[in-house]
């Protein structure tokens, strides 16, 4: 899938697409730049529309991508779901593919130990940790990134 | 793929299709709104059916989604894989294709 399932509310998020000719099933250019329009879960105005751009198109055939900012000025919201509708025509023959990704206020789960401020820094679902290294107890609790 | 891979217990999910006519490849509207079943791991009996419906007509072709509400009322469980599974009919020729997500505590 050329689109990621889950982004940090504020962090780029980057989808592709590769084009084919519907006749043939061979990877061709598109007609034009392919378009898209971003949905939040069902509503039906986009909250983001535009083009793509092809990528590396030396390299390449018929592969567009576009980077979009995930922020609330954009109008993302955690713990919505977002989908991409793209639209691409090649030799006339118009097609169409659905992304969708969900806006996470806890990201991916990552946690880390910073030796300078001797502060343990997590950024995870989970609600609350308990760390006991004896003598000591720690408590620890999970908050969303701000 | 026009659906999440994880969704916290609790909250929204909302999953899509385009439709296309497999003669030509072009997108295009089904013949009715596809249908969808939603499954709990490997169990045969589906949680949850229904249709899905058209989003933004004016500016889209043969685009659905539908919004489930992943609760345990609707018996969702964390730690389970859900699989959804597509019906959509277009120009008589029937299409289908699944996706599946996990439930998050």
């Amino acid at each position: 899938m050329g689109c990621p399932s889950k982004v940090l509310l504020g962090d780029n998020i980057v989808f592709g697409a590769c084009t084919h000719d519907p006749d043939t099933g061979v990877l061709t250019d598109a007609d034009v730049v392919p378009t898209y329009r971003i949905y939040e879960d069902e509503t039906t105005a986009p909250i983001l529309t535009g083009s793509m751009a092809k990528l590396d198109d030396a390299n390449t055939t018929g592969h567009y991508t576009e980077k979009i900012a995930c922020t609330t000025a954009n109008g993302f919201e955690d713990r919505k779901t977002y989908t991409i509708y793209i639209e691409a025509t090649v030799d006339s023959d118009t097609g169409g593919i659905p992304y969708a990704f969900n806006v996470d206020p806890y990201g991916p789960g990552l946690y880390n130990f910073d030796a300078e401020s001797k502060s343990f820094n997590f950024n995870v679902r989970t609600r609350a940790y308990n760390f006991n290294a004896e003598p000591k107890t720690f408590n620890f609790i999970a908050k969303p990134r701000t | 793929m026009g659906c999440p891979t994880e969704v916290y217990l609790g909250d929204n999910l909302v999953f899509s299709v385009c439709t296309h006519d497999p003669d030509t490849g072009v997108l295009t509207d089904a013949g009715a709104v596809p249908t969808y079943r939603v499954y709990e791991d490997e169990t045969a009996v589906a949680i949850l059916t229904g249709n899905m419906a058209k989003l933004d007509d004016a500016n889209t072709t043969g685009f659905y989604t539908e919004l489930v509400a992943c609760t345990a009322v609707n018996g969702f469980e964390v730690r389970k894989t859900y699989t959804v599974y597509i019906e959509a009919t277009v120009d008589s020729d029937t299409g289908g294709i699944s996706y599946a997500f996990k439930v998050s505590p």
